[in-house]
């Protein structure tokens, strides 16, 4: 699915001797640098994922012992309404909150990459609504901004001079907008990575595109642009990934209800409550499945396409 | 610039490196105190803020220090957190020796086996219930055996601003005769002569609420077996939507898009002053009052008409219980006797759980109360002598049920739904779920 | 006016709308912040009174603070910061460390099974936390670990996938020339690691540090289920226990903790800031 190459190393037929010693040495060297991830993985991943999968199939209470029922979990699932709603709901967020947090932390990122002063205090106060992060002071500051008196109403009652009194965070129709917004307003962590991106841009070819005289639309395309292609993939697939199994913002704002009527009820809320609010471990771990197949779909296809647009300085490892 | 990389590497492992001794001292103060052969080790958890934390952890210390053999390990979270923390330790059957326990969980625990019967210890007297009422004990019951002991009593209520009713010029309720018409008339009243509105009924969990009336009937929201509802007649269930409806209408109550946004107390409508009344369990006073304009007072929720019985039943506020588990039991159920009954840990622990179950630590303490203390201690008195049994404690589905209410209450008071739609869901989906 | 001066007053006007847009939308940005930093210092009266989105308090009630950190009396904050700087350095060294020479191995090393290594990596990044907490937390109760900050700190030196597919990310983006220049030179693969790519990824190394700083001294799910007694709690754990919806809750003490929580977060950024604005000298490229 996720490939860093097409061929594999593997195929060592035929070779010579030191050909195949070579190829040792190089799978020994690899094995090397990649060993503090395998043995992590080993040590404290693999039991767990695998653990979860054999939950899938059972009916587990976390009190007492897993007992396997087959697919009942998953079968359950297409009659689960809030299964549906759930994922309706991650849908929303995810195709709206991951590129509008994209394309703000780019431009943001772009208008930032210059070298005038008080860059860094600017760079530090865009950054920073994403350190508030998860913090029990968000979700009432939050409240207090978009409840029906709230802050949000009174600057657009001042400003516009009308009566607006919708609590936007209690109505149905609104609530997962100011959820959106608040993911929104922590593009900071994106904006970092791009701003890094920018710096690893080899100043020669600015300095090469300057003597042949081309323009700052010119060098954003022909230089800034393809350079930053491996963070922007980067970016599409962490937030892609982020989008999907929301949960500490959704957590933290409807306070674990996913109110009101379900409108925030993002996936991973939902699969929470059914784990450790409805005893259901069986059926939540199913649906963390189905999760990581939805995901893993929209990974494949963005790692698939990365190949036509991602533009990197060394095609091929050594 | 090679350098530079690595200097930063390396002022941070320096720094690192100071925090070691720390962190295996830390370590190493672990193995020593569980060595002594002497010396009886406990751990006891509980969920609450930094202020239960400070008189809970004086408590233990109070035992420490009348038991120098005795070590009581204390851990603690915040309400969410703590059942996350308990279930993963009951998968890992790492409970500690006693914890703390609520009543929406019991069933499900004493159904796996996983907490001891105290039985054995009060009929030894380690755990000492003479002066205690039965009343106050059946909540910790299933089957006849014990497995928690109630650690302050609880009641629902309804708290109301008395000066709104004054400059209204309404009488005040009289908790034992008034009826949800009267209620009714009330809310109608306050808001055409003050403005102020009225509440949803509970919007945190509409259950209660509906529980109380539903109760009132004779019958009970979940059958006895917690396999399906405890009632088949929905007049209740449609009144409790219908009056609500006419309020709402009316302009009297409190729009759903505002009253179903969880909020703390201090955000409450009944702090911001919008409302006369609002319906919360006792041990909820402290932190309602402490945000409120005037002092509040609590009256039994309104009579339906043709009530069999009073809806209103004393509830434990949080029990004590000892998993089966437990390494220690016999420390923990002393431990658990002093805690409930010692003069002096009581002064420390003044009430912050709810009512004192035995008599005598109870008029000890009430003599001292503060005044919001006292309101509620009355109140539990009254409780005491308008109340029937408690329902036997929560099915395994009541999480998703409770959900469901809760949902449909929204859906009908936003109009998405018409009564008799949202009725027939509570009734078709609520026994489904409850089968299931 | 000549076309100098023109220029000048063009950029100046550039210039004057950019710092006027970046102040503008900065204090939109940083307004519910300030809000948070104000709210340490008023009562609860005026937090959710009236008046509630002012920024300035009424007075300055400094003991909001001294009651926050005093905590419940037995543990105070001083103990709470001891160990999320603990939790947070070690965690952050390992999960940076052990990053880079993972991603080096991914990015720069052809070796069999890569592929399917590197999918099983975005594995664990998919599957929710909260279906793996279980059978993570017994492998650490088995250990032995619960109760100490071993749990936290160890996987870290395993690597984050974050910050490997981050690493890689930026690895490929430097010429393989330069490997190659450097095996001819006589380096084998750690030193192409240490002297060539580590030196040259250090905007994703700064990065990393500075993300992997905040996300574990934010990290509360962790800390609440391997540490139990209040002496190891993390400042982020112990913010949450003030939170109690049954009793009251001392909201201008969580504001106050909360604003202190910050500082370290911020101060880590300042400190490695500079090292992203700075960008590459890359006179050792081509």
């Amino acid at each position: 699915m996720t490939s860093l190459t097409k061929d594999s190393p593997g195929k060592d037929l035929g070779k010579s001797l030191s050909e195949r010693k070579a190829l040792f040495r190089e799978n020994l060297a690899g094995y090397a640098f990649i060993a503090p991830w395998l043995i992590g993985f080993f040590a404290f991943s693999i039991i767990p994922i695998l653990t979860s999968l054999y939950y899938s199939f059972t009916s587990y209470d976390i009190l007492g012992s897993p007992v396997l029922n087959g697919v009942d979990n998953f079968k359950n699932m297409v009659q689960d309404k809030l299964f549906w709603k759930s994922l309706a709901v991650t849908f929303n967020y995810a195709f709206i909150s991951v590129p509008l947090r994209l394309l703000f932390a780019f431009f943001v990122a772009l208008m930032f990459n210059r070298d005038v002063k008080g860059i860094r205090l600017y760079q530090m106060v865009y950054y920073i609504p994403s350190i508030v992060g998860g913090s029990i002071a968000v979700a009432v500051m939050w409240r207090r901004l978009f409840m029906a008196d709230g802050a949000v109403n009174s600057v657009i009652n001042l400003l516009f001079g009308l009566d607006v009194s919708t609590s936007w965070i209690g109505k149905p129709e609104t609530a997962l907008w100011t959820l959106i917004l608040l993911a929104t307003w922590q593009f900071g962590s994106s904006m970092l990575i791009f701003l890094a991106g920018l710096k690893q841009i080899p100043h020669f070819y600015y300095e090469a595109a300057d003597i042949d005289g081309a323009n700052r639309f010119r060098k954003f395309v022909s230089i800034t642009f393809p350079h930053l292609t491996p963070v922007i993939f980067f970016n599409l697939i962490m937030q892609i990934i982020a989008g999907f199994t929301v949960f500490t913002q959704a957590f933290v704002v409807s306070g674990g209800s996913g109110d009101p009527l379900n409108s925030t009820l993002v996936y991973a809320l939902y699969l929470y409550q059914r784990a450790f609010k409805y005893y259901e471990m069986g059926y939540s771990s199913a649906m963390a499945w189905v999760l990581v197949l939805i995901v893993g779909l929209f990974t494949a296809i963005v790692f698939k396409s990365s190949s036509s647009w991602v533009y990197y300085e060394s095609k091929e490892g050594n | 610039m090679q350098k530079r990389s690595y200097r930063i590497v390396l002022i941070l492992s320096v720094v690192l490196f100071a925090f070691t001794s720390q962190l295996f001292a830390t370590g190493q103060t672990e193995a020593g105190s569980s060595d002594g052969p002497e010396e009886s080790y406990m751990r006891l958890a509980w969920w609450g803020n930094p202020v239960r934390d400070e008189k809970t952890i004086g408590v233990a210390n109070l035992y420490m220090d009348n038991n120098p053999n005795v070590k009581i390990e204390t851990e603690t979270t915040g309400w969410g957190g703590y059942w996350d923390r308990i279930n993963t330790q009951v998968a890992s059957a790492s409970l500690p020796d006693i914890m703390q326990h609520d009543y929406a969980y019991m069933l499900q625990f004493v159904q796996r086996n996983i907490l001891t019967d105290l039985t054995p210890y009060v009929d030894s007297g380690v755990i000492e219930l003479g002066k205690v009422s039965e009343t106050f004990l059946s909540g910790g019951r299933v089957d006849g055996k014990l497995y928690g002991i109630s650690l302050g009593t609880n009641a629902f209520s309804l708290v109301y601003d008395p000066t709104v009713l004054a400059a209204a010029g309404i009488a005040e309720p009289d908790s034992t005769s008034w009826t949800l018409k009267d209620f009714e008339e009330i809310s109608m009243e306050i808001y055409k002569k003050t403005g102020k509105q009225t509440m949803p009924f509970s919007t945190t969990d509409p259950k209660v609420f509906f529980d109380n009336l539903i109760r009132q009937t004779g019958a009970s929201t979940y059958a006895k077996d917690g396999k399906s509802l405890g009632f088949t007649d929905t007049t209740v269930l449609k009144e409790f939507y219908n009056m609500q409806l006419r309020l709402l209408e009316a302009g009297v109550l409190v729009a759903p898009e505002i009253a179903f946004v969880t909020v703390t107390a201090e955000e409450g409508q009944l702090a911001q002053g919008n409302v006369w009344c609002d319906y919360i369990w006792s041990n909820q006073l402290a932190s309602t009052q402490a945000v409120a304009e005037n002092p509040l007072k609590m009256v039994l929720l309104p009579q339906i008409e043709n009530a069999k019985r009073p809806g209103t039943f004393l509830k434990p506020s949080m029990f004590f219980s000892i998993p089966a588990s437990a390494e220690n039991p016999d420390e923990a159920a002393r431990f658990l006797n002093f805690f409930l009954n010692d003069g002096a840990a009581n002064d420390i622990l003044a009430a912050e759980r709810g009512v004192p179950i035995p008599s005598d630590v109870r008029e000890a303490l009430k003599a001292s109360a503060s005044d919001v203390n006292k309101v509620v201690f009355d109140y539990i008195g009254l409780v005491a002598d308008n109340s029937s049994a408690i329902d036997p404690p929560d099915p395994k589905a009541s999480g998703e049920f409770l959900k469901l209410f809760r949902d449909t209450t929204q859906e009908v008071l936003m109009g998405l739904i018409s009564v008799d739609q949202g009725v027939e869901k509570i009734m078709k989906d609520g026994n489904a779920i409850l089968a299931k | 006016m000549d076309s100098k001066t023109k220029k000048l007053l063009k950029r100046n006007l550039s210039s004057l709308g950019f710092h006027t847009a970046a102040v503008i939308i900065g204090f939109l940005m940083l307004y519910p912040v300030l809000w948070m930093i104000s709210n340490s210092f008023k009562t609860t009266q005026e937090i959710f009174g009236q008046n509630s989105f002012s920024l300035i308090p009424g007075e300055l009630l400094t003991e909001n603070y001294t009651r926050g950190w005093r905590y419940n009396g037995t543990t105070t904050f001083t103990t709470f910061f001891k160990n999320s700087f603990i939790y947070t350095g070690f965690a952050t060294l390992g999960a940076v460390l052990s990053s880079s020479l993972i991603a080096f191995g991914f990015a720069r090393i052809r070796f069999a099974g890569r592929n399917f290594w590197y999918t099983c990596m975005f594995l664990t990044l998919m599957i929710p936390f909260q279906v793996v907490m279980v059978p993570q937390f017994i492998i650490f109760y088995k250990l032995g670990w619960v109760n100490t900050f071993l749990p936290l700190i160890v996987p870290m030196f395993g690597g984050v996938p974050f910050f490997i597919f981050l690493m890689v990310q930026f690895i490929r983006q430097i010429p393989v020339d330069l490997d190659n220049s450097a095996k001819i030179d006589g380096c084998n693969k750690f030193m192409i690691y240490s002297r060539i790519i580590f030196p040259l990824i250090k905007p994703a190394l700064i990065t990393a540090t500075i993300f992997s700083f905040y996300w574990r001294w934010d990290d509360f799910i962790g800390p609440l289920l391997f540490l139990n007694k209040p002496k190891l709690f993390t400042v982020s754990l112990a913010l949450r226990m003030f939170a109690d919806p049954q009793t009251s809750t001392d909201w201008p003490a969580i504001f106050a903790m909360g604003t202190l929580s910050l500082i370290p977060v911020i101060v880590i950024f300042l400190i490695f800031q500079k090292y992203i604005v700075q960008g590459l000298v890359t006179t050792g490229l081509k």
